[in-house]
């Protein structure tokens, strides 16, 4: 019963869905005969239902952190004290947003509206906070360009080449240096091999990447709605 | 410089302490920050598509633009997303936002702050365009969408049933848009509009996207997709081919003006390269216990 | 030198994160934790006001919509939006351990209703339509009937570099003849890519550094 009704589940809403897609549209008016509408309802609701159950997912994050540092506040874990941090922050901020604070009157209007405490603590608190902790990957990408991408084989030699190529290319530096280069060499131009790195040798890469990781897709779904895969979400 | 000196020299770059290297490359940024550099741009292999697109839509054509992006990337897609909707006001034609972001309803009140009410007070909500905002369920949102807009909008963020909005006349579901611009930093955003928006109901998709999903939107260009603006350069290139075309209106030029230190970071990064490299491929001595280039 | 509260908040805590770069400190500690929560409410209030109030909540009680909207309309019910409510409740339950196996049945429907949707879209644009891109006329010509041998050339790169990539990731060890040879061809093209895509990840980065810099020296400061 714990694991046959999720296998089922899964199995029965994938191939459902698989289905729909070679189903035809109903009319405009929403007719037609009724297999042709019953996959209509499907593919108009099971998005929508999805979409509702994903801010379950929201609330699960949320109880659970809250469940979490609260032990650790109670029990008086190591570094307890920043853990009443987050707990302040988290009950504050869904308070703030939850009631609507500032802004129109009562629960009217938008938690994004000029004046509300929300959009505050958005501009405040929580922009630059998440602006600045990825501004931090510029910083450890020099020391990483410094310290670990390192000639080691002829594979990081091209792989270095094509950064080195794409990195001035990209930049009025590219065009600064390359102005010296003749109009019949057009094509050696820092800018000119840039573009023709990502037209040509990346883009098949890429593709390469794309059509590799659709085939894992296939086969793993297959897999999965086969009853073959484990469907997690829940204990033992 | 003698053999031994230069040995000397490329051990101690080795062992160079990487709070150094941060410190050489805020004080460059800021540097070039505070001289402003302005550099002329053009149009790209890349980027040239999505501005003659907009260009050639007819006035009132509806457009649909995504705001999937938050403040950890906005210096990058911000300045696209105000250069388009500039772009899209100044064709006449009614931009419609949403965004699968949580943080999109937020980058879309700075959005109406810096390019919609400084630039365009004339324009009015609801006719001329429309903010339906956020939604959960990431690409599922772009499914509903693509059978009816009203599965997960029956208002906008005014409040305003959408059938009353002059600016959706006209407009049930995705393909009933002229375009569909992602402006996106990641997951889910414009590999979700084309595989989920563009290519089941054939409605055009273009846009923009951070730096880093750059080479990997390339292999869906020119056949899936329209056009992209790749990064910083794509916004720059962009203010840069608005600002040519339109030279009577001085739109301000965000992404062109942080060119500058982004050219000269890129300097500083090869520069470390090279010198990182040098100190590796240094003449050492054998010592079998330890591992060369973990030192810095 | 801005005057603004939140320009000097924002300003400190973009300080307290930075300080992480001399060592993790304190300050660093606070601010990381600040996040955690603050994201944290940020996404369940999003969650809430913009889809599970008017796509839930408001279906099965119409009335409900007067406290948002006291003069909108009244949509009409609609008591099928209880099954996904009643799976969201479900997914709930993961927070008690009797009663978390019945999680189970949500997630097995978000997985089932991501992967039926996935199947057929990976399928359609990113395996047919990526193949049926890469394989183009072997002669491209011009506007005027010539053969453009450099498109040319490219695309028969683009066709050996996409159909070696594959060969790459298909026989990951390589080995030797014909296949091997391809294979390493392969790895030399996804090297380019792989090149291409770590300098556009340094551009990423820096505008994103560059943007913070932006408003520390200029918003906050006022010295650019």
């Amino acid at each position: 019963m714990k694991r046959l009704v999720p296998r089922v589940i899964t199995s029965f809403v994938g191939i459902l869905l698989i289905l729909t897609a070679f189903g035809a549209r109903p009319g405009p008016d929403g007719g037609g005969v009724w297999p042709v509408r019953a996959f209509d309802y499907v593919d108009r609701n099971f998005s929508v239902w999805f979409n509702i159950l994903a801010v379950f997912a929201f609330i699960l994050g949320g109880a659970s952190l809250l469940k979490s540092h609260v032990a650790k506040v109670a029990h008086r874990r190591p570094d307890w004290p920043y853990s009443a941090v987050t707990l302040v922050s988290f009950v504050g901020v869904l308070a703030i947003g939850m009631l609507k604070l500032g802004g129109p009157p009562g629960l009217q209007g938008e938690v994004t509206d000029p004046g509300a405490w929300f959009q505050i603590v958005f501009d405040a608190i929580y922009d630059p906070l998440l602006a600045t902790l990825y501004a931090l990957l510029a910083f450890f990408i020099t020391s990483a360009a410094y310290r670990a991408f390192r000639l080691r084989s002829p594979q990081a030699a091209i792989l270095l080449a094509s950064a080195f190529i794409v990195l001035l290319g990209r930049t009025p530096l590219g065009t600064w240096l390359s102005d010296p280069v003749p109009p019949s060499l057009g094509f050696l131009r820092l800018d000119a091999l840039s573009v023709w790195i990502m037209s040509v040798p990346n883009l098949a890469g890429q593709r390469a990447v794309l059509i590799g990781i659709a085939v894992g897709v296939t086969a793993l779904t297959l897999r999965i709605l086969a009853g073959r895969g484990e469907v997690d979400g829940g204990g033992a | 410089m003698n053999g031994a000196a230069r040995g000397d020299v490329l051990q101690r770059l080795g062992r160079l302490d990487r709070r150094w290297l941060y410190l050489a490359l805020f004080a460059c940024l800021a540097a070039t920050l505070w001289r402003q550099p302005l550099f002329r741009d053009g149009l790209s292999t890349f980027s040239r598509p999505v501005f003659e697109r907009i260009e050639a839509l007819p006035p009132g054509a509806p457009v649909l633009v995504s705001l999937d992006y938050s403040p950890a990337s906005a210096p990058e897609v911000e300045p696209m997303a105000l250069a388009l909707t500039r772009h899209l006001l100044l064709r006449g034609a009614r931009p419609v936002f949403v965004t699968l972001y949580p943080e999109g309803n937020n980058m879309l009140q700075r959005l109406r702050d810096q390019a919609i009410d400084a630039d365009f007070p004339e324009s009015r909500e609801g006719r001329d365009w429309v903010a339906l905002g956020y939604k959960a369920g990431r690409q599922m949102v772009i499914n509903a969408l693509r059978q009816d807009l009203a599965t997960m909008y029956s208002a906008d963020l005014r409040g305003a049933p959408i059938d009353s909005l002059p600016a959706l006349a006209g407009v049930r579901r995705l393909d009933d848009f002229a375009i569909i611009l992602a402006l996106s930093s990641g997951t889910p955003g414009l590999k979700e509009w084309i595989l989920y928006g563009g290519d089941p109901t054939g409605t055009p998709v273009a846009g923009g996207c951070t730096g880093i999903g750059a080479p990997e939107f390339l292999a869906y260009f020119p056949g899936q997709l329209v056009g992209l603006l790749g990064g910083l350069k794509g916004a720059s290139e962009y203010e840069a081919a608005l600002a040519d075309r339109y030279p009577e209106r001085a739109f301000p030029r965000r992404a062109q003006l942080a060119m500058g230190p982004q050219t000269v970071a890129h300097a500083l990064i090869l520069l470390f390269l090279v010198l990182g490299n040098l100190s590796y491929l240094r003449p050492r001595r054998r010592s079998p216990g330890r591992r060369e280039g973990r030192t810095a | 030198m801005s005057s603004s509260l939140e320009v000097w908040i924002a300003a400190a805590l973009s300080l307290m994160v930075l300080s992480f770069l001399w060592r993790d400190n304190p300050a660093y500690k606070f601010a990381e934790h600040l996040f955690v929560g603050v994201s944290a409410g940020y996404w369940m209030v999003m969650g809430f006001w913009s889809t599970l109030w008017p796509n839930a909540v408001v279906k099965l009680v119409p009335s409900a919509a007067r406290l948002t909207e006291p003069a909108g309309p009244v949509p009409a019910r609609e008591p099928l939006v209880l099954v996904p409510l009643v799976l969201g409740i479900l997914m709930l339950l993961r927070l008690w351990p009797r009663l978390s196996w019945l999680a189970r049945w949500p997630t097995a429907f978000a997985v089932g209703t991501t992967l039926g949707y996935n199947l057929v879209r990976y399928v359609r644009s990113d395996f047919l339509a990526q193949i049926h891109a890469t394989v183009a006329p072997g002669l491209l010509v011009t506007s005027g009937g010539a053969v453009n041998w450099v498109a040319t050339c490219n695309q028969w790169l683009i066709v050996a570099g996409t159909a070696s990539g594959v060969v790459y990731f298909t026989y990951t060890r390589g080995g030797a003849g014909l296949r091997g040879g391809v294979a390493r061809g392969g790895l030399v093209v996804l090297m380019v890519a792989f090149g291409a895509s770590f300098a556009y990840a340094v551009m990423a980065r820096v505008a994103v550094l560059v943007g913070r810099l932006q408003f520390l020296l200029g918003d906050w400061l006022g010295l650019v």
